[in-house]
């Protein structure tokens, strides 16, 4: 535990937002609207890979009831350069061609054109209306396919960055990447043992439940606001400014209440067009995505193929790793398979380390970032080569990693040396756990698995302000996706001294505070809670001048204490303490309004590790896995509301268990999403789970004053492996490629037994 | 004057006190770029950006690969988009890609 003593950091008190979530007050994307408002409607390519000859708007645009029509030509062109956006790396010229296609659809679903009519009706009529000249052209989905030579190309001219000397012909393969640490070679021929793995993953969609949507008003001045769901209401405005031509100071963004993003809502779809229709139209357009065009054209993550080796000796000390991990980035460049690699080994202090990754494009919709981006799908892949490792050597799986883990000290493939770390701790906690002691039903088996996270910081704006009665409101600008309100309400009420009930939290629109980045990486209540720290920290300075005016004292002779200043000794005299509320209250006698207010980049995120230990059952005949029981192990630096550190802990436990067992995008043979729905896209619901157990770790984050780690992306990344280990040692079969579904578990069953299945 | 594992001379930049030599690591991928494969280098500089200054001077064009697309690691800390973090006499700095985030 924390060594710091807390009086509110560590309770569990009521969200700020609960309250107007629970009845239905809260008002999310698609609650929002204007009178006069347009309906806006998307045009999405019938093609998976098709050239656009020509797009005829003019019989829409001639139907009553529809104010405007937009097309690529609507949209500037943008240069071909990688600019930061929000925690992605982005080019612009790819942005604006996601957002419409230009000279080529690129997957099916992508976006041609879009209309604002006066109703939905007449939205989907006029798309009916617009005449798309397509020439078709071979498509290819797979990453394996995509990087054939024989393959379709997606774009001209790509030319694979990473390779030297730099290939002259063009490839869906856009980078290239590698790492290492010490020499293979040498480590592999020091091996005992040496076991090499080929995986797949399926490509599988973030899931929020709420899908995209938005309304936007451009006014004849040239304002605009913009309503709509987001990660990131700042990085939707620095997109839409560069794409539009709009200057940032003229678009104000409202975020919505999120219904779920995953990474998924870091980006633009809709925001672009409803604000050039708006400006066309004259009148505000709202957009808001069907679940079907949530899943044929937002970001899912990537699909992949990848290669593990690993060599140890016989007493489970690992001598040499090295993976490959190919992964698609959809129509654009950009898959996760940056952080895969550098995440794929992190749980391991290990000497001889290569890596090498391949970003590879493929008519897909171009990927999104989702939850600890890439680092489940190379965990799949290592962790379960761990897991056969373990069984190789007839070591306990915590055991095999306890001998390799990573430690304060320990020099990761990619560069840094990790600091102060709670790997060890975790293993330590999930082995000495009840769940990992007691005994198994018969017929169930036990899987484990470890995962890592860098989590990040980046920019980040807040303010404190007292208002007269000494209550407080401290404002921040990030979406509030995972219970950051609560957490950032609390660490100004600790640093106050007051109870968490007389500080709100609000977040405020791109206007009204400075830049934020995105809600991702797990940075919000690390970064906005140092910044939260340091507007409090003005506030209780400016609280110390103020009485020590008042008393005649010098500005160090006095302290805060639990809410109020007081003298710092007897000898500066006696005085009453004054309270914030008494301070408040003579604010404009005293020099005015008594406000903080901090804009930092924050640095020192503290990485997280997480451990995950699961009992399963299969039906042989069936295929159908059953969780029967599962705990989430996590270094969680320190837990301001431990309710939500727990809820995120079960909540990427419970994706995870999706991501294994039953999520997939199954295409036809023309490239079309043949599952885009609930229905046919399976999710965990409630009755497939038990009650996801949690044990939180606390290692403090020493670049923290508080402590805080991120927590909400590692929990998803050991689900996969540690289930795959499950089933493995429950039937004898070793599952490579993921979903686990049951035809998939049922025919590698059946495989394994020839004779059972011919019965 | 930087001693540096190529032999090339640093820095560039008013460096003024507190000089220091780091050991800078960049990433296979702009060691073959820029560096004909070396990804170790001594650097002089008391700011991330006096290293990255130097390091462009040896390496002509390396600064904006640096600036934009990746984030630094001082003795095991992430920071991203760093210029003014200080660097310890004797400090390790990792330059690595950007860490994205859902």
């Amino acid at each position: 535990m924390s060594a710091r003593q807390f009086k509110v950091v560590g309770t569990r008190p009521n969200r700020p937002d609960g309250a107007d979530k629970v009845t239905g007050r809260a008002r999310f994307g698609a609650d929002w609207n204007m009178p006069g408002q347009l309906t806006g409607r998307v045009l999405r390519s019938p093609h998976a890979h098709a050239v656009i000859e020509s797009i005829d708007v003019s019989r829409a645009a001639a139907l009553p009831g529809v104010k405007a029509v937009v097309t690529a030509a609507d949209f500037g062109e943008q240069e071909n350069r990688i600019v930061p956006a929000g925690e992605m790396q982005v080019n612009l010229r790819d942005v604006t061609r996601n957002v419409m296609a230009r000279e080529k659809a690129l997957y099916h679903g992508h976006a041609v054109a879009a209309v604002a009519a006066t109703s939905d009706a007449i939205a989907r009529d006029a798309l009916k209306l617009i005449d798309v000249r397509y020439r078709v052209l071979p498509h290819v989905i797979d990453v394996d396919d995509a990087m054939k030579p024989d393959a379709p190309i997606l774009h001209d001219h790509i030319r694979t960055e990473g390779v030297e000397p730099r290939p002259t012909v063009a490839s869906n393969v856009a980078k290239r990447i590698d790492f290492a640490k010490g020499d293979v070679g040498k480590g592999f021929a020091a091996a005992e043992v040496t076991i090499e793995r080929r995986f797949r993953t399926a490509p599988v969609h973030q899931g929020y439940i709420e899908p995209h949507a938005c309304l936007a008003s451009a006014a004849e001045d040239g304002q605009v606001q913009l309503w709509t769901t987001t990660q990131g209401h700042f990085q939707v405005r620095g997109f839409c400014s560069r794409l539009l031509g709009i200057e940032t100071s003229q678009i104000r963004v409202m975020a919505a209440e999120i219904g779920g993003g995953f990474g998924g809502k870091t980006v633009v779809y809709l925001e672009p067009l409803a604000i050039r229709l708006s400006q066309k139209a004259g009148k505000p357009v709202k957009m808001v995505m069907t679940r079907e065009e949530v899943f044929r054209a937002s970001g899912p993550t990537s699909g992949s193929v990848m290669r593990v080796k690993l060599g140890a000796t016989r007493d489970g000390r690992i001598v040499a790793a090295d993976a490959t991990f190919a992964f698609q980035a959809g129509a654009f460049p950009g898959s996760p398979v940056g952080p895969a690699s550098m995440c794929s080994f992190a749980c391991y202090d290990l000497d001889n380390i290569k890596v090498e990754g391949f970003d590879v494009v493929s008519n897909r919709p171009k990927v999104a970032a989702y939850r600890a981006p890439g680092a489940p799908i190379s965990a799949w892949a290592v962790e379960s080569t761990i897991d056969e490792l373990a069984q190789e050597l007839g070591i306990d799986p915590i055991d095999l990693r306890l001998r390799n883990a990573a430690r304060e000290g320990t020099k990761t493939h990619y560069g840094p040396v990790f600091n102060r770390i709670g790997l060890v701790e975790c293993l330590e906690a999930a082995k000495a756990s009840a769940h990992y002691r007691s005994p198994l039903k018969p017929g169930a088996a036990r899987g484990v698995a470890a995962g890592f996270w860098f989590n990040v910081g980046a920019d980040s704006s807040a303010a404190a302000h007292v208002g007269e009665d000494g209550t407080v409101t401290v404002i921040s600008g990030n979406p509030d996706i995972g219970g950051s309100r609560a957490a950032l309400a609390m660490m100004a009420a600790e640093e106050l001294g007051i109870p968490y009930d007389k500080v709100r939290p609000i977040i405020a629109d791109t206007a009204s505070i400075g830049f934020n980045f995105v809600t991702g990486g797990s940075r919000v209540t690390f970064a906005n809670g140092l910044a939260i720290i340091n507007s409090v920290r003005e506030v209780i300075g400016e609280c110390k001048r103020r009485a020590a005016k008042l008393w005649e004292v010098e500005p160090d002779a006095v302290v805060w204490e639990n809410g109020e200043v007081k003298p710092a000794s007897t000898n500066v005299g006696t005085f009453e303490p004054l309270s914030l509320a008494k301070l408040a209250a003579s604010a404009g006698k005293t020099g005015g309004p008594i406000n903080g207010h901090s804009q930092i980049n924050a640095q020192g995120a503290g990485p997280g590790f997480g451990v995950h230990v699961v009992d399963v059952e299969v039906d042989k005949e069936t295929g159908i896995v059953t969780i029967l029981r599962y705990t989430s192990v996590q270094d969680v630096g320190t837990a301001i509301h431990p309710s939500y550190v727990e809820g995120q802990m079960q909540g990427g436990a419970a994706q995870g268990i999706g991501w294994a067992l039953n999520e997939e995008y199954i295409y036809d043979r023309n490239g079309k999403l043949d599952n885009a729905g609930f229905l046919d896209y399976r999710m965990p619901v409630a009755s497939d789970l038990p009650m996801i157990e949690t044990i939180m770790v606390e290692v403090p984050n020493p670049t923290h004053p508080y402590g805080v780690r991120g927590v909400g992306e590692v929990p998803i990344v050991p689900p996969m492996a540690a289930i795959g280990s499950a089933i493995a040692r429950a039937t004898g079969v070793r599952m490579r490629d993921l979903p686990m579904s049951p035809p998939r578990l049922s025919a590698a069953l059946d495989a394994a037994s020839p004779r059972l299945a011919a019965e | 004057m930087s001693g540096t594992t190529q032999g090339v001379t640093g820095p560039v930049g008013p460096v003024t006190s507190r000089v220091s030599e780091a050991r800078v690591l960049v990433t296979p991928a702009i060691a073959r770029a820029f560096c004909g494969g070396m990804i170790e280098h001594l650097v002089e500089g008391r700011e991330i950006r006096h290293l990255v200054r130097a390091l462009d001077a040896r390496f002509p064009g390396i600064a904006a690969r640096l600036e934009e697309g990746c984030a630094v690691a001082i003795d095991g800390v992430i920071h991203q988009n760093a210029w003014f973090e200080i660097v310890p006499p004797g400090g390790e700095v990792c330059f690595i890609p950007a860490i994205e985030g859902g």
